[in-house]
């Protein structure tokens, strides 16, 4: 047998071993695309209603609608804010935890426990915490005079925005934490060793060999984070379904409410498609601009899995 | 360069104590080795001159300033580490500038100290590479580097080339030796490997559970091993033991194991003990056509110039070096002679040299 043989036989089975991964990927992920992109030039307000072809109508209202811009700069605001906070707390926590204490590998286990948490049961909870007259934050924060009137967490349309980036972090920054610990445990311990002989301030160790290390976990978040905050939905619609007014209006928050509030699925589904390819197109340039951190980060990621 | 005093230090993780009243004097320009096998706490040592951890007793002088409290960074000392850790994501250039960034030295100063040490130590095309990009030599001599740059009071050096090839460690070792020559260096080296040791250091620290067993250089520590592990541990091929009895006719004193009498030279006759543990190196034996000791081949291991012979002698395993062209096999019954002014006797109870004033 020759050695193209076996080398061919080898391909054969690696191809049969993804089918059903690529599949799957087909029939939940490009179908339903391609679906949503045929609706989208289509007259169709609800399933299963008739409808028309009506080409690109549906994206030359949207380009005219300012609620829907407004939409999208909400959530280009939105992701900023998440991506921000989120990654800076998630990061000091990390390296506060990854000190040496007592009951550390308590803390490291159970700091998931709010990721774990269903977004409906996080939604309510905080409601109640943030409620203008029972909740627990306004009750203590009067019992502690630090304010007069009790503060509309999600009723002020200047604070809810705030209030709603600080639930949906509280449920993501375990997540990012426990990313950020399993880089840092990746940094090699004679390095801060080294430099501690070296005279290194704890500061200059940072900056030069701790943030080194992250830059690629840093990188491989903001690309997933950016993704992941843009289509957050449901802390949002369960909270202040948009509002006040359309103060946390963010695009999926309208394409929800437009498709089955609105009764106009094909509009929302070209609103959709729209940000879909701003993500898309995002998610490439980011890559290409990041290309180097990507290698170090799947280089990083296969040393871990050995 | 600074002398260093380590005195009554102690270390202890838990229950467990590592380090036991290890006390070393360092002369300044002295190259000290601590040599031992595995988990002999020379590692633990060098950390805590350093200052990478803590002591639990004792006192560690660095020239004339008590270190123990001082963090690393204050001690202006030089450690390279055994897998070099070097800075991953600096090149080469800023791994050896490093010490000196954190010292707060003006740039143009460092660029000329880190381009006189590349020239020293032949980095200089390497500069712009990262550690990644280098072999295990280069690094070696990166990490080297980043010491001397610093011009520090001490060097500390673990292991420093037991991750490089042999031929490359050969070569290293030499270099390294001229180096600390040139510079005149203070040097605390650790190491497991003996021939290392033997050919690098000044003197020996030789240690064994914790404690230093005999400190000396390395001459007298190969001639006049002060117990049977020092004596086991340093010399390849490893010596020889067997038990042996003492007893004296006709005025001598004769040593007899279960399948031969040997009997001792004169300056030998104040022995006062009963019994012993004879202890003889490998090529202090010479193959006789009749009388000596006689024995069975197991096994011939061929190392070149020579041939290491393992003899079963009464219950005894030993080993001998005979000369290649010996044609031996296993199987084979041999014969050789002891050179009686090498033997080296240890107590049977606490396994100590035991000495008398013909020797020290």
């Amino acid at each position: 047998m020759t050695k193209q043989d076996f080398r061919s036989r080898d391909a054969r089975l690696g191809f049969l071993l993804v089918l059903p991964a690529v599949v799957l990927v087909i029939l939940v992920v490009i179908l339903p695309i391609i679906s949503g992109i045929q609706i989208s030039f289509t007259s169709q307000r609800v399933v299963g209603s008739e409808y028309e072809f009506i080409g690109l109508k549906n994206y030359f209202e949207l380009f005219e609608d300012k609620q829907f811009i407004a939409s999208l700069g909400k959530s280009a605001i939105w992701v900023l804010a998440n991506g921000f906070f989120q990654t800076l707390a998630a990061l000091l926590i990390a390296l506060l935890i990854n000190q040496p204490f007592r009951g550390q590998n308590f803390v490291r286990t159970w700091i998931i426990l709010p990721w774990a948490v269903p977004a409906a049961v996080t939604a309510i909870l905080w409601r109640w915490m943030f409620d203008a007259s029972s909740g627990i934050v306004n009750t203590t924060m009067k019992g502690m005079d630090l304010v007069q009137k009790p503060v509309l967490f999600l009723a002020n349309p200047d604070i809810a925005g705030m209030s709603l980036t600080f639930v949906n972090s509280w449920r993501y920054i375990p997540f990012l934490t426990i990313i950020f610990l399993a880089s840092l445990a990746s940094v090699p311990e004679e390095e801060y060793e080294a430099a501690k002989v070296d005279g290194a301030t704890p500061w200059l160790q940072f900056k030069s060999i701790t943030f080194p290390n992250l830059l690629p976990t840093l990188t491989v978040l903001g690309l997933v984070g950016t993704l992941w905050a843009s289509n957050v939905f449901d802390i949002i619609w369960m909270m202040t379904r948009g509002g006040p007014g359309d103060a946390t209006t963010t695009v999926p928050v309208l394409m929800y409410d437009m498709a089955f509030y609105g009764y106009n699925i094909s509009k929302a589904t070209a609103g959709a498609i729209i940000f879909l390819f701003i993500l898309i197109i995002f998610a490439f340039v980011f890559i290409f601009a990041n290309r180097k951190q990507f290698v170090i980060a799947s280089d990083t990621f296969q040393d871990l899995s050995k | 360069m600074a002398s260093v005093a380590l005195k009554n230090l102690y270390k202890n993780f838990g229950q467990t104590t590592v380090v036991r009243n290890v006390n070393v004097e360092i002369d300044d320009g002295e190259f000290l080795v601590f040599v031992g096998p595995s988990g002999c706490g020379k590692t633990t040592t060098l950390r805590m001159v350093v200052g990478l951890e803590s002591l639990s007793q004792g006192e560690i002088h660095i020239g004339n300033r008590l270190v123990n409290d001082l963090p690393p960074g204050d001690r202006d000392v030089a450690m390279v580490f055994q897998n070099y850790a070097l800075y991953s994501h600096m090149n080469v250039s800023r791994n050896l500038g490093f010490a000196l960034k954190s010292r707060g030295l003006a740039d143009q100063e460092i660029a000329k100290r880190v381009q006189r040490v590349a020239k020293m130590l032949d980095l200089e095309e390497l500069l712009e590479r990262k550690p990644k990009q280098l072999s295990g030599g280069q690094r070696q001599r990166v990490a080297l580097g980043r010491a001397v740059v610093r011009n520090p009071q001490v060097f500390l050096m673990d292991e420093p080339l037991s991750n490089l090839d042999a031929l490359l460690r050969l070569q290293t070792r030499k270099e390294l030796i001229e180096l600390t020559t040139e510079l005149n260096s203070t040097v605390i080296y650790v190491t497991h490997d003996q021939v290392e040791a033997m050919t690098m250091g000044h003197r020996l620290a030789v240690m064994n559970k914790g404690e230093v067993v005999q400190l000396d250089p390395p001459e007298k520590v190969f001639n006049e091993p002060s117990n049977r592990f020092v004596a086991e541990f340093i010399g390849s091929p490893p010596m020889n033991f067997l038990d042996v009895e003492v007893v004296e006719e006709n005025f001598q004193k004769i040593l007899k194991s279960d399948a031969f009498d040997l009997v001792l030279p004169k300056y030998w006759d104040s022995l006062s003990e009963s019994e012993a543990i004879l202890g003889f190196r490998p090529h202090d034996a010479q193959l006789v056509a009749e009388g000596g000791v006689a024995g069975r081949v197991t096994v011939v291991e061929t190392l070149g110039a020579e041939k290491l012979v393992y003899l079963k002698v009464g219950k005894n395993s030993l080993s001998i070096l005979v000369p290649a062209a010996e044609k031996i096999r296993s199987g084979d019954q041999l014969r050789f002679d002891l050179n009686k002014d090498a033997l080296h006797l240890f107590n049977r109870a606490d396994e100590k040299r035991i000495m008398l004033f013909k020797q020290s």
